[in-house]
């Protein structure tokens, strides 16, 4: 990764972060800091982590680790809120 | 053979993730049940200090992959202070965790059943703050946990035994280090953010 | 002819600090064993004492110890370990044509680790026992006595032991084949604890998280699945089922592939439909995790998420029939050798064929209404676990006896034992199917006096399984220091038939030139 990609990225990371903590207070504020958030993690994980130039299988993994995590979080939730 | 120890601390990653998703989802299951108890629970949380150590993480990832860049670049010694940002940085964090649960404490915000409802009364507070102090706590030990593999790799540097031509343990403690700093991204907003 | 690996290099320290993977399966192998005996023990104590309705041998307590006692050894001391860390640790990388897995230290750390965890699961067991059942359901596991806390924590560290050898198996497999070695080119054993591994490093670490809250709450009553506090009891049931459900096919893909080389072999034959078997075995692992509802239709779990799980519990039905199929294919037109191996597969397939359809069964939402908790789901559950991957392993165990031991076992007796096993088993689970249909629940200690006769004829079964067993045991003992020497009796193409039997240290002695695992159109 170039110098300027990884200050773009410290740079997005931030503004990103402002935003969140900006909007805390608008209405739909869940899914805004929740979708914040999945950009953060995907900058850190594309340039910080370098997926982005990495190996097939790395990403391979990351998103199946990804999937299985929302895969419980939303099996446990569809089964409390739909009772 | 590097290909290797890339995929071993991947595969890692991903084991951790799925630890912390069980916390993840008890989170989201008693937030769905009790959505009032929760709101009011972020509301009761530090917020600055929060915000503080969330850009104190994101720095942190910053610095340590900057090291590595400096690595590549042929600049060790920078590498090296870039890699003690990290480290203070990352004791930054854990000095305000601390501070902040002490505060909690003083205020009577403890985890488990003998918590005492005080501001925000009502079923499944004391579970957002067993959660807070769980899933705060949990990611704090991998704090400690990746902050003793940079400084392990700071010695190194030091030493020189990690060098321009073969950096690749601070390839692999950088990753574990975004990862714990991904994990925060999330406990950020679910527990200061969404009131 | 180089020294074999059992003895060369020399001393109980060279055996203790080994990095050899074979070393290493092989302590794994012993270790399981004597774990098969205990929670075989609790098994017969427990089936001895239903002989009577009013179960004169033991009390309701020491009757709930029995059984989750017999639960949490079984699968976790032996069910999850038993064919991947002895045989996989062993034949992993002779069949890639490696000299060892990708980290052999971590290896060596994962089996001490394993020990540590047994060690600590059988402190439980003299500590008092425990008797919330394998499952640990709160609330009464957060509340029940001290010995409890040993379990789990014996439990997790065995976890740990679990994820450190997917990881390793992991890695092995991507980085270390054989060069030319393409994917497509791995022996279907492989492949099984590859998908297996897959499972190992992503569910256990849930099972981890489960463990360490049950034991947090109980030592600091944190109350997170304490209704009192607001908590969900069912909660703790979706984190343990996250894990439990996917174990199960921990224990059944490396059974699958053990059937699958065995089936080759013994037929003559290259496995058919060889890509059909590879997808199917990752469409397990995957479709595994989708399913872990399926044990929670009556626990309190709302009817959507019910009705979700139930049909996509369907989906593993389609991966598994697709597996039977080729490996009927297989042996149809195939030269077949009938020795004990392959027996064990006929087992194999005949029991996992009723043991899945009565999966499906129970999948059924509706049904599993009248079925949840009988004695139905205990016969389900056993002709998988028991008639599938014991007999895996069984399978197993002779398949690779030549190969480790450089000797042969007699035919004869192990027909026998074959045979009694298989008997045993059929004598011991089927009436428990009439059993939970007729409304017998599990884990009760007595029962009506009308129900005594198929609980006679499921303990005779049962001896009769354990006489089989220790029959196995026997001659494969003897075998050890008075068998006939043997090299490849099989005549298997396979790549780990092509080094000595017993294998030297360093696996091969020249680096192995890659040739076609199932190539029979070579071996005569």
């Amino acid at each position: 990764m170039t110098a300027r990609s990884l200050v773009f990225t410290y740079i997005l990371l931030v503004v990103l972060a402002a935003a969140s903590w900006l909007l805390a207070d608008v209405g739909g504020g869940t899914a805004l800091a929740l979708l914040i958030a999945a950009l953060k993690t995907l900058a850190i994980a594309l340039v910080f982590m370098e997926l982005w130039i990495g190996h097939a299988s790395d990403r391979v993994i990351a998103v199946v680790a990804l999937f299985f995590v929302v895969l419980l979080c939303a099996g446990a939730l569809a089964d409390v809120v739909t009772r | 053979m590097n290909r290797r120890y890339h995929l071993a601390v991947w595969i890692v990653i991903a084991s951790e993730a799925l630890l912390f998703a069980g916390l993840f989802a008890l989170y989201w299951s008693y937030r769905g049940e009790y959505p009032a108890a929760f709101s009011s629970g972020v509301a009761l949380d530090i917020h600055w200090i929060g915000g503080l150590n969330t850009f104190i993480l994101l720095t942190s990832s910053f610095t340590i992959a900057w090291s590595i860049h400096m690595m590549r670049t042929l600049r060790p010694r920078a590498a090296l202070w870039s890699l003690a940002a990290t480290v203070v940085l990352g004791l930054a964090f854990l000095a305000l965790k601390l501070f902040e649960w002490s505060i909690h404490i003083h205020d009577g915000i403890v985890p488990g059943i003998h918590y005492y409802s005080g501001p925000a009364a009502g079923r499944g507070i004391s579970l957002f703050f067993t959660l807070y102090y769980m899933m705060t706590g949990l990611h704090a030990l991998h704090v400690v946990a990746g902050l003793s593999l940079v400084v392990w790799v700071l010695v190194r540097v030091r030493r020189g035994t990690i060098f321009p031509e073969r950096y690749v343990a601070l390839e692999l403690v950088a990753l574990y280090w975004h990862f714990v700093d991904v994990v925060w991204v999330f406990l950020w907003p679910m527990f200061y953010l969404m009131r | 002819m180089p020294a074999s690996f059992w003895s060369e290099p020399r001393g109980l320290r060279s055996w203790l600090l080994t990095h050899d993977h074979k070393r290493i399966g092989v302590m794994y192998l012993f270790t399981v064993l004597f774990f098969l005996l205990l929670g075989g023990m609790f098994a017969l104590v427990l089936r001895l004492s239903l002989v009577t309705p009013e179960n004169a041998l033991v009390s309701a307590h020491t009757y709930d110890k029995l059984f989750t006692q017999h639960g949490i050894v079984m699968v976790w001391l032996f069910m999850i370990p038993s064919i991947p860390s002895a045989f996989g640790n062993i034949l992993l990388p002779l069949m890639i044509g490696a000299r060892d897995v990708a980290f052999p230290r971590l290896n060596l750390a994962s089996y001490y680790i394993f020990l540590v965890g047994g060690i600590v699961v059988c402190v439980a067991l003299i500590a008092g026992g425990v008797d919330t059942g394998w499952t640990f359901y709160t609330p009464y596991s957060t509340s029940s006595a001290a010995a409890t806390n040993w379990a789990v924590i014996g439990v997790f560290i065995t976890g740990i032991s679990s994820i450190l050898t997917g990881l390793n198996f992991i890695a092995t497999v991507h980085t270390m084949r054989l060069k030319g070695m393409r994917w497509r080119d791995m022996p279907l054993f492989v492949w099984n604890l590859y998908s297996t591994s897959i499972i190992l490093v992503l569910a256990t670490p849930v099972l981890g998280l489960v463990l360490l809250l049950v034991g947090a709450d109980h030592i600091w009553a944190l109350g997170i699945f304490e209704p009192a506090a607001g908590g969900d009891p069912v909660l703790f049931q979706h984190l343990f089922w996250f894990y439990s459900h996917p174990a199960v096919y921990i224990m059944i893909l490396p059974a699958m592939g053990v059937v699958a080389e065995v089936v080759s072999t013994f037929s003559h034959r290259r496995p058919a439909w060889y890509g059909a078997i590879v997808l199917a075995s990752l469409g397990i692992a995957l479709v595994g995790f989708l399913t872990w509802g399926h044990h929670m239709f009556v626990a309190g779990m709302s009817t959507f998420d019910s009705g979700v799980f139930g049909a996509l519990s369907m989906l593993v039905a389609i991966f598994s029939a697709i597996k039977v199929f080729a490996w009927v294919s297989t042996m149809y037109g195939g030269s077949i050798t009938l020795a004990t191996p392959l027996l064990y597969v006929f087992t194999f397939i005949f029991l996992f064929v009723f043991g899945g359809m009565s999966g499906v069964a129970v999948a059924t939402t509706s049904l599993d209404v009248h079925w949840h908790d009988t004695y139905f789901v205990v016969a389900h559950f056993h002709f998988i676990m028991v008639g599938g991957t014991m007999t895996g392993f069984l399978a197993a165990l002779h398949y690779w006896f030549p190969k480790l031991s450089g000797r042969m076992y007699s035919e004869t007796w192990a027909k026998l034992a074959c045979a009694a096993v298989s008997i045993g088993f059929i004598l011991t689970f089927t009436p428990q199917f009439l059993l939970g249909n007729a409304g017998m629940p599990r884990r009760y200690a007595t029962y009506p006096a009308q129900y005594q006769w198929l609980h006679v004829l499921s303990t005779s079964g049962a001896c009769l399984l354990a006489l089989g067993m220790f029959t196995v045991a026997a001659y494969l003992l003897y075998a050890i220091v008075r068998g006939p020497h043997v090299d490849n009796p099989w005549r298997s193409a396979s790549f780990e038939w092509r080094s000595a039997s017993p294998p030297p240290s360093e696996n091969f002695v020249d680096v192995p030139v890659l040739k076609d695992a199932y190539d029979y159109e070579d071996v005569p």
